[in-house]
């Protein structure tokens, strides 16, 4: 019987390749731009993972790490002297601007990280060492800044290497490393350099520290410890560990934090959100109509089968199986091309990509569920269907 | 027909199954490309205590670091000390110019010369006039008027009174020329403690004016070479002053930018009860004064052979043990 639905769905090659490219399209629509959306939301929160620390204490009034309210230096101090806290280090964070040999000028996102530990140090070094960064006038950059600051972006001959200089706001700034590192939502390459230095070539301001970066001291949870620095320093302390949709512990968590800012404060999330509701549209008109008129002109074969006496169960059964086949199906060739545009962002670090094993998931089902929108309309009008009709035509 | 339908539904198979692997691919990639967390390339210095108040400190010599001044403007002779070398209190350090003092001093003596060779001449007058008036004297009865005995007693007398203005003007010649002495041993910069010479500014041949940039000789005591004493003057927070309370304050440890590994032991010497606006130490060209600092000073004792050399002005991530005093009843 069940063979019998398939031989059914198969035959009619035409109707089979429409149904799967409505779903493929409302898969890859769904899928793709979901990841984009995740990917660019990410982005905004790069800076908290360049810069590895396991808590992040910031200004009573910041709510995302693109826009720290600098604090006073003794601030470290402050932090350092709670119990709770193994260590913690001053960190500058900030965008300055860069000028080329060509007079052009770009914007960078600098940190400066404490030079005795180099805590906030990138993680993953490509070429140099990181100890250099103690050389005067030096910084670490990463691989986007490797394009970004060169003569020609497009000649990869005048692209910068170690040893090369540039300028911060009129300070040389010689290059000791390059790091690979996640890019920026301001599309400003990372620089690191070293907290002193940091100040140096940012335009003076009365306070300058923009963050301490600080860690639990061992045996004592991350929770219990951001909960002592906000309450003995008065300052506002986060975790830094992922974005999390528990609003409990989202409060303190800064990559939420983060990014629940940009999606209030932002049409970023809408503009996405149409875009995933039209492939959603776009899979439920294509299927269900395709399906429809599929069960229409099979209704010959499904009456003769309802004579035969097949139950109405039977054949429910048999519709379901038809749309989920097709439906697993698209699904699949929709993650291919999301999987192919995927590897190519990834390649480029552009356009943002990010996805994890819950996404595809969702998409499954969503699709599983516009099958089932498809089935129904088939369903019922199968389930309407007098055996005689069949006869009688 | 059929054949060709069979490829394509196996295709659109194949396709669906290649994409869900890709996707596992994908998702993998994305999770390998995730920075974890980890630790400081370097330690960071660890807190020794369980109650801790943290603080920046400076290196400084054994009671504070002595920058020499000199009594006033003038021109630098001689540089008496070497950078490094000990000196006891006392030792000439420098030497100003006092070439026009010591011109004074010239005439002073001979000054002084002239008065005692005055005094010499008195001292004859002196005698003559008693000489005279004893000879008269002598003669009596009716042969000298009483007038003449009289006009010698009174040339005695002023000849005395003129020995003891002759004796006056030594004193003030011989005072004229100790001061010029005196003026002149100020030109010598000395020792005021025994200590090490820390900083030389000056050099032989150049002008101290009264207001230095610098000082021209920086003296701090900070025991012999192989056995270093240092204090360290760590500022507080004042939001942290609270927790410093003398009482309970016995230790603290002090580890130096660049070397988190060795720690230093503190011993506590005292609380400075004035509060200062904290001084940036962050190089930067302008400097900024956001907050005031509470000053505690530590010893620090050196121990050449496991400590790595210290030097004064150096700067110390200070740790200090701020447990709570204890509760006796």
């Amino acid at each position: 019987m069940l063979l019998l639905a398939l031989k059914m769905l198969f035959g009619d090659t035409a109707k089979y390749v429409m149904l799967i490219v409505g779903l493929f399209f409302a898969t890859f629509l769904i899928a793709q731009q979901s990841a984009v959306f995740c990917g660019l939301m990410r982005w905004t929160t790069s800076t908290l993972k360049n810069v590895p620390a396991p808590i992040w204490v910031v200004e009573s009034e910041v709510d995302q790490v693109n826009e720290l309210n600098p604090m006073r230096d003794t601030d470290v101090a402050m932090v350092r002297s709670v119990s709770s806290v193994d260590w913690a280090m001053p960190l500058y964070s900030g965008i300055q601007r860069v000028r080329l040999d060509s007079g052009a000028f770009k914007i960078i996102q600098l940190i400066g990280i404490d030079p005795t530990t180099f805590a906030g140090a990138p993680v993953k070094m490509k070429e140099g060492r990181i100890e250099d960064l103690r050389i005067p006038n030096t910084v670490v950059i990463d691989d986007l800044a490797v394009q970004r600051l060169a003569s020609n972006p497009g000649d990869k001959s005048t692209w910068i290497k170690l040893g090369d200089v540039f300028e911060i706001n009129d300070i040389e700034a010689r290059v000791v490393g390059i790091c690979q590192a996640m890019r920026a939502f301001t599309g400003g390459p990372f620089v690191w350099t070293t907290y002193e230095r940091a100040l140096q070539y940012s335009p003076p301001q009365r306070k300058m520290l923009s963050a301490v970066i600080a860690s639990p001291k061992p045996g004592i949870s991350i929770d219990q410890a951001v909960e002592d620095i906000t309450r003995e320093t008065g300052l506002r302390a986060f975790v830094n560990r992922d974005f999390t949709f528990d609003s409990k512990a989202g409060r303190h968590e800064f990559n939420t934090s983060t990014i629940w800012w940009y999606v209030k404060n932002t049409g970023i999330p809408i503009s996405f959100g149409i875009t995933v509701l039209v492939g959603f549209v776009v899979g439920v008109a294509i299927s269900c109509q395709t399906f429809y008129s599929f069960v229409l002109e099979n209704m010959r074969h499904l009456g003769a089968l309802k004579a035969m006496g097949a139950s109405n169960r039977i054949l429910c059964f048999m519709l379901l199986l038809q749309s989920f086949t097709v439906g697993i199906v698209g699904f699949g060739i929709g993650l291919l091309a999301t999987a192919g545009f995927a590897f190519a962002a990834i390649k480029n670090q552009q356009p943002p990509f990010f996805m994890t094993w819950h996404m595809p998931l969702a998409v499954l089902v969503v699709i599983l569920g516009i099958c089932s929108l498809a089935a129904l309309l088939g369903i019922w009008r199968v389930s309407r269907y007098e055996p005689a009709m069949v006869f009688r035509a | 027909m059929n054949f060709l339908s069979k490829i394509f539904r196996y295709a659109t198979f194949g396709l669906s199954l290649a994409g869900m692997v890709m996707m596992v691919l994908v998702i993998q990639q994305i999770r390998g490309q995730e920075n974890k967390i980890t630790p400081p390339p370097f330690a960071p210095p660890l807190k020794p205590f369980n109650d801790t108040v943290a603080a920046t400190g400076i290196i400084e010599s054994v009671d504070e670091n002595v920058s020499i001044g000199t009594p006033g403007p003038g021109l630098i002779m001689a540089v008496e000390v070497k950078v490094n070398q000990q000196v006891r209190e006392g030792d000439a350090l420098l030497r100003l110019d006092d070439r026009e003092l010591q011109a004074m001093l010239l005439k002073q003596r001979a000054q002084v010369e002239l008065a005692q060779a005055r005094i010499e001449v008195q001292k004859a007058m002196v005698a003559k006039s008693q000489d005279m008036l004893e000879r008269v004297q002598a003669v009596g009865g009716k042969a000298v008027s009483v007038d003449e005995v009289q006009q010698r007693a009174n040339d005695l007398k002023v000849s005395r009174a003129q020995a003891a203005a002759s004796d006056a003007e030594l004193a003030s010649a011989l005072a004229d020329m100790k001061q010029t002495e005196q003026l002149i041993e100020r030109m010598v910069v000395r020792a005021p403690r025994s200590g090490t010479i820390l900083q030389v500014n000056v050099r032989a041949g150049e002008y101290e004016s009264v207001n230095p940039k610098s000082p021209p000789i920086i003296l701090g005591n900070i025991g012999a070479p192989g056995a270093r004493e240092f204090h360290v003057r760590a500022d507080v927070d004042e939001q942290s002053a609270a927790r410093i309370r003398d009482r309970n304050l016995k230790h603290g440890t002090a580890s130096i930018k660049g070397d988190t590994k060795t720690r230093f032991d503190l011993t506590f010497v005292r609380v400075e009860p004035y509060v200062i606006p904290k001084v940036s130490l962050t190089g930067a060209s302008t400097e900024r004064v956001d907050t005031r600092v509470l000053q505690v000073i530590f010893s620090l004792k050196h121990d050449a052979a496991k400590h790595p050399p210290l030097y004064v002005g150096q700067q110390v991530d200070v740790f200090i043990d701020a447990a709570a005093p204890d509760h006796t009843p």
